[in-house]
């Protein structure tokens, strides 16, 4: 007796790459950048700028050499602390995919681009490498201190690589180097200390990184800005007012396809900034939660929207197609041209990178 | 037309189709990713009362939400199967192939993957997985809390060789004797984590294979394979795929198919094992845990599996390049104490490792509860006692999600998820009972105004107008007393255990001795709600059963 033979695994349900369908993102990103310049997405451990330093002394800048003590270094944090909030890292997603076991040779690469990309232009917005990647003096430091804990070895199989240094564990002198990269040697350092200056300690280092955006905007919303970085917040205060209740709808038309039909209904309070209901737990609360928010963006100066939902859903498929004009997902029916692309939950207002920021300070002993 | 198979989709209807009653699912996967399985079972994780259990290879991760259990499996090798069984009721199904956990396994690679259903010609698969399970629980490498023992009764007993695994022995064997020596050719589909030849050479010399053709990577460039006489990598459809607006990425071929030719026929083996030493040379608990499921099919129909690949992908022809190597594979070498599982019953926190003997660690659920303890662990693991772990901040109704561990001198905490398995969603206060009734029923008992106790809201829409009649009876009766409703209670739970187990005679002994042991651990503890009489009670009700079923 024979079993049947298998078929091909299915297509995914939520494909890559598929948010922003409005195209906020490219806004949001732009006000992230003047208050936290150099920090990105994936930049949340600091010390591993005393690694890359340390790396591009070692190998003298050979950029694969530095690739394979990356992914060493990423397998080591992955066997030390898997995928523990505590200790987050970009390569441990992807050595889940490799189903790598102690007895593997360390494979040559990893991510795709290389960490050190990603990391370069904070490094270089520190001060410790310059525009010809090579170290400065305080890089030549941190990479100092970095190689006090590091193998002299390149590790060849996969549980060699604990030796590498944990990235939770840099020593005072270290930090200090890197807290003064950080907050600052340079212009951009200043202006992340004025950021971090202007928002607080408390804030930033608030346990719930959603919440605490949350709670940093409603702020700027309701007081004057006095500050270059106060203005930046209260511009991105005002752009989430417009962002959010948009994408919601959005995605709320495009999962369930138009069957929303009447008007809005204006002339409501907007009690709590940034809150709106689920549509499918109370539809009407969540299309009064859109009136609001978007009245109160007229109020605040930006951009009027019609008032019939008609014309509102209108407005929202121009801009979808404008910011999607090689794939819309949607026709002009709202019948889906591309499948399962919203997120699994509601889309929520931009991060700012501020939970990076908190995770580098976090590292630093700043929280 | 080779069909594509989607699993959540399968698992979710499954489970729809079967209505309410015991419901349980047990995923084998190497790698588990939260994430990836919360989006794609997010239907089957909102259905109450199922039990959802997840056995990793890799160290467990956090669940963000829905309620199920991560297990580590005690595997010094790599635990690397990849299946599904799922009960509902007494019928069951069983999902297996090469996908894990993530978003790679269950969407973006080229994955192999099959289920079978207990109809008459997937008994002997069937019958084979329960080998393999019971292997599983025999070996302990599974926690002894996951209950696998009711999930082996589900399925059918017979002799098959449909499924070859390393826990019975060396892989190569098994295929080989399978095979014998008429195959000329072999195709693999794998990925390659590390050189093959020593296995490819093996594979050729004693099956005689006179050709081997490699399906692996996106790259045109290969190593060179000693005993591998062509390579194939996979290659998208020449149009662009943004002219196709629904079309897929495949990531990395994954699937692992070993294909031998004979004469007429292509024995086909596929499944979770890798072309590697590890999977098909090593033994014991140096090698995986890997199966593969044995086909027959006829040449035309492999390759019509072999090349009509999800998306439009295709197979093309590679070019080995000197400069390219693969690592070889060296043997494991890790001997670190390491928590597997840490389960809470309410009474005593019992906890697994790999390891036997005294152990001393540190253990906190926060700053404040770190402790200092020192186990003996047996096979069984070890456990602490309800005060030793009320000082951890367990309860009887709740537990922490996460134990932080450490041995003395190490300078990081490790963690270990805390499994509550009894409860599987249930929330709030609970005593016996209404456990065995959202256990059986997913929902709670019914009370005198018709309120079915706990669970999520949904759970009475959806199973509205399948109370049977002594449900009714207790909905009903208004004005009754408390030993009235006990007996209504109970009758009614041992009859949805009898009804639930269908005519499987072992399934029913499995659930009575789960239920009676329930029963005797809430008597041990609150000997008030347990007087000598209704427990002679239920013991009638459990022997009744038994003689019923």
């Amino acid at each position: 007796m024979f079993a049947r033979p298998p078929g091909w695994v299915s297509a995914s349900a939520v494909e890559a790459g598929s948010i922003d369908p409005l195209g906020y993102q490219a806004q949001a990103d732009a006000i992230s950048e003047s208050l936290l310049p150099g920090i990105t997405v994936f930049t949340s451990r600091i010390r591993y700028l005393s690694f890359l330093c340390w790396a591009l002394r070692t190998t003298g800048a050979n950029r694969s050499l530095i690739d394979r003590w990356d992914v060493a270094l990423s397998i080591g944090e992955y066997q030390r602390h898997d995928r523990s909030d505590r200790c987050k890292y970009p390569g441990v997603l992807l050595l889940e995919w490799r189903e790598l076991n102690n007895g593997h040779p360390v494979p040559s690469r990893l991510h795709t681009p290389p960490v050190r990309q990603r990391y370069l232009g904070l490094a270089r917005s520190c001060g410790f490498v310059d525009e010809e990647e090579e170290c400065t003096a305080s890089g030549e430091a941190l990479a100092e201190c970095f190689g006090n804990d590091a193998p002299g070895t390149l590790p060849r199989v996969v549980w060699a690589c604990r030796k590498m240094p944990c990235l939770s564990l840099a020593g005072a002198w270290e930090k200090r180097r890197l807290r003064q990269g950080l907050l600052e040697d340079t212009e951009d350092a200043g202006r992340r200390e004025l950021t971090l200056r202007e928002i607080g300690k408390r804030m930033i280092g608030h346990p719930g990184p959603e919440a605490a955006i949350v709670l940093v905007l409603r702020h700027y919303l309701r007081s004057p800005a006095k500050t270059e970085v106060g203005l930046l917040l209260r511009r991105a205060a005002i752009l989430e007012m417009e962002a959010l209740p948009l994408t919601r709808l959005f995605y709320y038309l495009y999962r369930r396809g138009d069957h929303l039909a009447g008007k809005l209904r204006l002339g409501q309070r907007l009690h709590e900034p940034y809150s709106i209901r689920s549509p499918n737990q109370d539809l009407d609360g969540f299309l009064r939660d859109i009136a609001a928010h978007l009245q109160c963006l007229t109020r605040l100066g930006g951009t009027e929207y019609p008032r019939n939902l008609e014309d509102l859903k209108k407005e929202l498929l121009d801009r979808h197609y404008s910011a999607k004009p090689d794939g819309p997902w949607v026709d002009e029916n709202w019948g889906q041209l591309r499948k399962n692309l919203a997120l699994r939950g509601d889309p929520e207002i931009h991060g700012y990178r501020l939970s990076q920021f908190a995770s580098l300070l976090r590292d630093l002993g700043e929280l | 037309m080779i069909h594509e198979i989607d699993i959540p989709e399968y698992v979710d209807a499954f489970f729809r189709q079967s209505g309410c009653g015991r419901r349980r699912i047990l995923f084998l996967t190497f790698q588990f990713d939260p994430t990836a399985f919360e989006a794609r079972f997010d239907r089957v994780l909102k259905r109450p009362g199922i039990r959802i259990d997840v056995v990793g290879g890799g160290a467990p991760a956090k669940p963000r939400r829905g309620h199920y259990n991560i297990w580590r499996a005690n595997w010094r090798g790599t635990f690397h199967p990849k299946m599904a069984v799922m009960l509902a009721d007494a019928s069951v199904a069983v999902g297996l192939g090469s996908a894990n956990l993530t978003s790679g396994g269950l969407a973006s690679n080229l994955e192999c993957w099959q289920f079978f259903r207990d109809t008459e010609g997937d008994l002997p698969l069937l019958a084979a997985v329960r080998g393999f399970l019971e292997s599983l629980r025999s070996g302990f490498v599974v926690s002894k809390h996951l209950g696998m023992k009711e999930l082996i009764e589900a399925l059918p007993r017979s002799e098959s060789q449909c499924l070859v695994s390393t826990l019975g022995g060396q892989l190569l064997r098994q295929v080989e004797r399978l095979v014998g020596s008429g195959a000329r050719r072999l195709d693999i589909i794998s990925p390659l984590n590390c050189n093959p030849a020593s296995v490819l050479h093996r594979l050729r010399k004693n099956s005689k294979i006179r050709k081997v053709c490699l399906y692996s990577g996106t790259h045109e460039r290969f190593p060179r394979i000693a005993g591998c006489d062509q390579c194939f990598y996979l290659h998208p459809p020449e149009r662009s795929l943004d002219e196709d607006r629904v079309g897929r990425r495949l990531g990395l071929p994954h699937a692992k198919m070993y294909a031998f030719h004979r004469k007429s026929r292509v024995e086909l083996f596929w499944g979770s094992a890798n072309l590697s030493a590890s999977a098909w040379v090593r033994t014991g608990k140096q090698a995986n845990v890997d199966f593969l499921v044995h086909s027959q099919l006829s040449t035309k129909e492999w390759i019509a599996i072999r090349d009509r690949l999800p998306a439009g992908y295709r197979w093309r022809a590679g070019k080995a390049a000197d400069d390219a190597s693969l690592p070889e594979e060296v043997p494991l070498e890790d001997h670190s104490f390491r928590l597997l599982n840490a389960v809470w019953d309410g009474k005593r926190l019992w906890l697994e490792s790999g390891q036997r003997g005294v152990v001393s660690f540190w253990l906190r659920t926060s700053e404040k509860s770190k402790r200092r303890f020192s186990l003996k662990f047996a096979s069984q693991g070890a456990s602490l006692n309800a005060e030793e772990a009320q000082g951890l901040g367990f309860g009887p109704e709740a537990a922490p999600e996460f134990l932080d561990y450490a041995v003395p001198g190490a300078r990081v905490w490790d963690r270990v998820e805390v499994n509550f398995p009894a409860r599987s969603g249930l929330t709030g206060p609970c005593d016996a009972a209404t456990l065995l009734s959202w256990q059986y029923a997913g929902r709670g008992l019914p009370g005198p105004s018709g309120a079915g106790g706990n669970g999520p809201a949904n759970a009475q829409a959806e199973n509205q107008g399948t109370l049977d009649s002594e449900e009714g009876e207790l909905t009903q009766c208004l004005h009754q007393g408390a030993l009235d409703r006990f007996v209504l209670v109970w009758r009614l739970n041992v009859s949805r255990i009898r009804l639930s187990s269908g005519r499987n005679r072992g399934l029913l002994r499995e659930r009575i001795t789960h239920a009676r042991r329930l029963v005797q651990g809430e008597a041990a503890t609150n000997g008030m709600l347990w007087p000598k009489e209704r427990l002679k009670f239920v013991e009638q009700l459990f022997k009744d059963a038994l003689e019923e079923g």
